[in-house]
């Protein structure tokens, strides 16, 4: 019953082509995330112009003889195909014809056969045809999908309505495309309500708890480390004592185990003896350091039960003099130091803290030295945390209403408060209030007290569309936001919150669409600390700092914390490079970095930094300097234990060039090496260009790559390289008595490539190569900064507004702080 | 039967879940108890197979034909397994993309105006007709890698508006769901029901009054809200349904934290058999992972420059080493079918039909994608044979709906399917 037709295979074929291959570009090998990325590539990309003469010759002839006025094997003509894709037929048509000849069907096995240059050249250009065809014909006319907020805009939203700092382990990562803002990326599924709703029900509990729990009476507790280490001490010496006495006394093996069950037999007793001088060092001087002076040497750490949202005092008495602050800290965060005059014989040091909300427990730690004794540690607490300003939570709900009889007004009034916040003041009716009413009188139905009661209700609000979801009025036209509107969209691009008290005023002032008055908001914004998140999401979801995270490090470098710094190396760079508003140059070449002690030594650099980032002047020598050299980048550049030019190739076309590689077409015929040649990375990518289905995409990746072979696979400076280093062999478990390796043959690091028509020798030459091309760069950030902040894909429909904006920019030389500034007051901004 | 080309490309123009919807209902209706319950699984493993040692090219019985090289490993179940060659999922187009579309069949690329659309899997319409009588419809157990060779999505399951539904990832949150025994009474929940019906009450109130001031396409957004929440609502109606009826006790132990990548997929494998076993679910779908098994295999390779083994003379012999390693795990699977029973005292591999497979062949290919079968809860269904299909590329949704109608779901049509395969039944 299946099909039974003379000329299936062919149709078969077309219909297998029609359906296959239409990709949105993506992704560099390998990394693949819930939506392949989506080009923003123009047609005006590097690719050029088409040259629609050269295309045309190719399929006059080699394909018209067959498929043409004359003859149309397979009812499939190709003398009239129009260049100009401008439907989806036409998509698939290309399509149809791009496949059969990735697949090397046709031409037919016993016609001439295209020259490899030739099928190179028709096929990368037909690829990059549909690519920016598909874009052309997914485009929505700068549709903006309503989207729920993200796990960011999530924490900052609640913490603005709790006032406290919540764990980012609330809620789960989120999974995303190119940028978790976009909405029509976004499936909301029943997983992620019960995300939301866990972690609301969690933070609302537990405010409520601190609210409604009476302050206990203030008591203090001493914990006397000293006592268990200074007992063992003398245990330890006290039985050292007996010990000799017994040997000495030339008493029965039996009985010296009975005191010692380490003394193993006769003559490690002899032993003994002769050992007992040196064995007994240690267990007398501990001994005799804690002998009626009470103490304990060194670090310890002591956990009590306590109460969240309280502030307590700690006072730590020591009884030798320190050399220095001695830190102390409180459930892993530092709260100050033991310090005092040194020759005092016994001096104690006073220390107060606050306990979070989440704080059920406070675990304190002394990071003391050997030669510093302690003698006790007294807690005192629960007092009123007088740092604590009532947050608007406790304003909303006091301790008072929650203790009374509160009737239904008065709760629908508090209710009402709450919720007016939480759905960022674009109202709430009466009805919804009334609702949530009836489920908190069905709590206290249900016997629980009103605290209690509240949960679910508050639960529901933190739960509901109006605050997981940004509301953007619309009729399905575009429009310019209302100027509240406007002031959320704002506050949730520079901040990830909603907006402040002063933001929401002036835009119910409709004050804020006015240039000084936006100005100066963006500035007070964009400068306080709560732009960091801000400026660190963006960044790192534009260099796609997850497929960092999705190496496989050396152990080595993962223990020794190597790993977070490296990560956190570009968004340190960037939060300077934006507030200092430094020219986008600096991301392909900078004479600084912005690095921690452990990268300034994973650089060679001679730094001697305190804790955290600094920006740090490089010398002349060094090759470091822009983003390209950061450790993490050229690691994501690497596919095993070697350095990978095609995915170095692709984050370069994809970040710095605007020009995302299509993604690998299926069914091409895979490249191999041939048995026994040890070649280097270079050598192997470049068979690549053997084969015209690989070459037509690999000829604008790898060459582009090759800039970067000064650099190994952990992005440290090499000029040798080894060959036939591989990946399968270094990382697979050593087998038991492997063979010694033979003497590594090593060759000089050739690392000259082109970009298209522009080649280059060395490093430097790829980075001004990038350079000469920084006008992509530009376009990249600022369609990649939008695309962020407004929550949908860069249509064509964008173009003529980001070009005149562009060359605004650039005649200031691209400063990226008035790049971000540019890109919030434009008009697409305020647009739904 | 033969079929129209024009009709056909009309149809794939039309995008393929239009067609496969309306069907839904009446597949509900036809639903009735049935005494031998039949069970489907599904297992889906990304990135391909090392071309010339693993594929059979010979058609036969497996017990004329012999099993290759990567195959060896499920010689004891050569009568068993059925493997289809010939197949192409034409809805797949990406070479990384094992798993997208393989029980979908959408061309998740190239639906026109939208960027990405994936439509209903073979799992959920299997479960509408054989998955009503038990505590969960489906079980849609996942992995979290993102470098094995499945693409976009969170499992191998999407719901009837193509969204991706999202999987119980490890062996602790599966056991949980399936023996976890829940701490709250009847009464409680039934408070908790009116609780939620309460709150939905509330936001659909609130939401028809903002409703008005929404587009179109931003109201279909927040449809998907809706949904969600009201299957918060069917899931505790459910809940009240089997309350009477205890979770069933565990044949397993409880796993622990910190395992392997391969003990992992073989505790999921047990907890599996044991969901079936416990009549928990009839309909499991399992996206496999790779990367996790090779790590706890010894084997630190990223899957995708293993699926390049051309490249290394020793990335080839890693690439067959996985092969076997995973088809050791698909016989063990086997074994502890064939070795439990039912509640009703049917054997279990006897009520089932487990399905393997990718879109992926091997590298970059995804012409001639791996299909294995096996079980006996088709009797029509044949059984240790190598099946070389007539045509090439002949659509993997043929393959679906045959295997769908051979277990009772009376469907006619599936995704970009053209006809079922003949060849696959005696």
């Amino acid at each position: 019953m299946f099909l039974r037709l003379r000329n299936w295979r062919l149709k078969m074929s077309n219909y297998v082509m029609r359906l296959t291959s239409l990709n949105i570009p993506a992704v560099a090998v390998g990394v693949l995330t819930l939506f392949a990325r989506p080009a923003i590539a123009a047609p005006d990309s590097t690719a050029g112009p088409l040259d629609t003469a050269a295309l045309s010759s190719f399929l006059e002839t080699h394909c018209v003889k067959c498929h043409g006025e004359d003859k149309q094997k397979g009812d499939i003509r190709l003398d009239q195909l129009d260049f100009q894709i401008k439907e989806h037929s036409a998509v698939t048509e290309w399509q149809d014809i791009l496949d059969v000849l990735n697949t090397n069907e046709m031409p037919p096995e016993d016609e001439t056969q295209p020259p490899t240059e030739e099928l190179t050249f028709f096929i990368g250009a037909i690829t990059d045809n549909i690519t920016s065809a598909h874009k052309r014909l997914a485009a929505t006319g700068g549709k903006i999908s309503m989207r729920h907020l993200t796990k960011r805009e999530y924490l900052g939203s609640m913490e603005d309505l709790f006032g406290i700092e919540l764990p980012r382990t609330l809620l789960p990562d989120d999974v995303s495309g190119e940028f978790d803002t976009i909405g029509a990326d976004q499936f909301f599924s029943l997983k992620q309500y019960e995300n939301f709703y866990k972690a609301g029900k969690e933070v609302i509990g537990k405010n409520l708890l601190a609210i409604a729990s009476p302050l206990p009476k203030p008591t203090t507790l001493r914990h006397d480390p000293e006592i268990v280490p200074a007992e063992a001490a003398k245990a330890a010496y006290e039985k050292m004592i007996k010990v000799k006495a017994l040997i000495e006394a030339g008493a029965p093996f039996s009985e010296i185990v009975k005191v010692d069950p380490k003394v193993a037999d006769e003559g490690q007793a002899k032993l003994f003896i002769a050992r007992y001088d040196k064995r007994s060092v240690k267990p007398i001087a501990n001994y005799e350091k804690t002998k009626g002076k009470k103490g304990v040497s060194g670090s310890f750490r002591y956990t009590v039960e306590s109460r969240p949202r309280s502030s307590y005092e700690l006072k730590i008495v020591a009884l030798e003099a320190l050399e220095g602050d001695v830190e102390v800290s409180v459930n892993g965060k530092s709260v100050g130091a033991v310090n005092f005059e040194p020759g005092q014989s016994k001096t104690s040091t006073e220390l107060t803290f606050s306990t979070s909300i989440f704080d059920s427990e406070i675990t304190i730690e002394v990071e003391g030295r050997k030669n510093e004794v302690y003698d006790s540690v007294a807690l005192s607490g629960p007092f009123e945390d007088k740092q604590n300003k009532p947050t608007f939570f406790e304003k909303v709900v006091s301790r008072e209403a929650l203790n009374s009889d509160a009737s239904d007004d008065e709760i629908a009034a508090m209710l009402k408060r709450f919720t007016e916040r939480a759905f960022r003041y674009q109202g709430v009716s009466d009805e919804y209030i009334a609702e949530l009413v009836k489920v908190y009188r069905l709590e206290i139905a249900a016997g629980k007290d009103a605290a209690a009661s509240l949960v679910e209700p508050l639960t529901a609000v933190v739960t509901a569309p109006a605050f997981l979801y940004l509301k953007e009025k619309n009729d399905g036209t575009r429009r310019i936001l209302s100027q509240q509107e406007f002031a959320i969209r704002m506050a949730y691009f520079l901040w990830g919150t909603p907006p402040d008290r002063e933001l929401y005023d002036l835009a119910a002032s409709n004050g804020l669409y006015d240039d000084d008055a936006v100005r100066s908001q963006f500035e007070r914004m964009l400068g306080s600390n709560k732009a960091d998140v801000f400026l660190t999401d963006f960044i790192n979801q534009w260099a796609d700092i997850n497929r960092f995270d999705e190496i496989d490090l050396p152990v080595k470098l993962i223990r020794n914390g190597f790993e977070t710094s490296a990560r956190q190396e570009i968004s340190e760079f960037f939060k300077v490079l934006v507030r200092e508003n430094h020219s986008l140059n600096h991301l392909i070449d900078s004479d600084f970095v912005v690095v921690d002690e452990k990268l300034a030594q994973y650089y060679g650099l001679k730094t001697d930094l305190a804790e955290g980032f600094e920006k740090v002047t490089l010398p002349e020598s060094s090759p470091r300097g822009g983003m390209l050299t950061q450790a993490a980048f050229l690691i994501t550049g690497s596919s095993g234990a070697r350095t990978s030019p095609t995915i170095r190739g692709t984050l370069i076309r994809e970040k710095f060039l605007n020009d995302a590689p299509p993604p690998p077409p299926p069914n091409v015929p895979a490249v191999e090496n041939p048995k026994g040649q040890k070649l280097t990375v270079k050598q192997l990518v470049d068979r690549h260009q053997n084969v015209a289905q690989c070459a037509s995409c690999h000829d604008k990746i790898d060459p582009i790559g090759y800039g970067l072979e000064n650099f190994d696979y952990l992005g440290n400076w090499r000029t040798e390289e080894v060959l036939g280093g591989d990946d399968s062999d270094k990382k697979t478990k050593k087998k038991k008595g492997a063979k010694a390796k033979p003497a590594l043959e090593k060759v000089a690091v050739d690392a000259s490539g082109y970009l298209k028509d522009q080649p280059f020798e060395d490093f430097e030459g790829l980075q001004q190569v990038l350079l000469k091309n920084r006008d992509r760069l530009a376009l990249s950030l600022y369609e990649s900064l939008l695309s962020y902040g407004i929550g949908r894909d860069i249509e064509f429909v964008d173009d003529a507004e980001i070009q005149k904006k562009l060359s605004d920019l650039k005649s200031q030389d691209y400063p990226l702080k008035e790049m971000i500034f540019t890109v919030m007051t434009s008009r697409t901004f305020a647009t739904k | 039967m033969s079929i129209d080309i024009q009709n056909r490309r009309a149809f794939l123009k039309a995008g393929s879940t239009i067609l496969a919807l309306p069907l839904l209902d009446s597949i509900c209706e036809a639903q009735a108890a049935a005494p031998n319950p039949k069970r489907a699984l599904f297992i889906g493993f990304g990135f391909g197979c090392t071309e010339d040692t693993f594929f059979p090219t010979e058609a036969g019985r497996f017990s004329d034909i012999g099993m290759t090289q990567g195959m060896a490993p499920l010689k004891r179940h050569q009568n068993d397994i059925t493997m289809v060659s010939n197949l192409t999922n034409h809805g797949a187009s990406h070479p990384h993309s094992g798993s997208t579309s393989y029980l979908t069949g959408a061309n998740v690329y190239n639906t026109p105006g939208k960027k990405f659309h994936n439509s209903v899997s073979v799992d959920q319409l299997v479960a509408r007709k054989i998955g009503q009588d038990t505590r969960y419809p489906t079980l849609t157990l996942s992995d979290s890698a993102t470098q094995d060779g499945h693409g976009a999505g969170l499992s191998l399951a999407w719901s009837d508006k193509g969204h991706p539904i999202p999987g119980i990832t490890t062996p602790i949150d599966l056991y949980a769901q399936l023996f976890g025994q829940a701490k709250e009474s009847s009464q409680e929940r039934e408070f908790r029901l009116a609780q939620k019906r309460s709150i939905l009450d509330g936001v659909t109130s609130d939401f028809k009054s903002t409703k008005r001031k929404l587009s179109k396409n931003d109201q279909d957004k927040l449809e998907d809200y809706f949904q969600s929440v009201r299957q918060i609502e069917q899931n505790i109606s459910r809940e009240v349904e089997w309350a009477e009826t205890p979770k069933p006790k565990s044949p397993l132990r409880e796993p622990g934290e910190g395992m392997d990548g391969l003990r992992a997929v073989k505790t999921m494998h047990s907890l599996i058999v044991a969901a079936f076993q416990t009549d928990s679910t009839r309909v499991i779908t399992f996206r496999q992972p790779i990367g996790s098994v090779l790590l706890g295999h010894g084997l630190n390779l990223n899957p995708h420059s293993l699926s390049h083994y051309g490249l290394d003379p020793k990335r080839r012999e890693v690439s067959q080493v996985k092969d076997r390693l995973f088809m050791e795990l698909l016989a063990s699977l086997i074994d502890q079918f064939k070795s439990k029973q039912d509640l009703n005292g049917q054997n279990l591999f006897e009520s089932s039909l487990i399905s393997y497979g990718s879109n992926l062949r091997s590298g970059h290919g995804i012409r001639g994608c791996p299909a294995i079968y096996t079980g006996g809860a088709a009797e029509k269904l044949k059984r240790g044979e190598h099946i070389v299909l007539p045509e090439q590329d002949t659509p993997l949704a043929n393959y679906w709906l045959t295997l769908m109608q051979q277990i009772g779901v009376p469907l006619e049509q599936f995704s970009h399917s053209t006809g079922t395969l003949d060849e696959m039944v005696s």
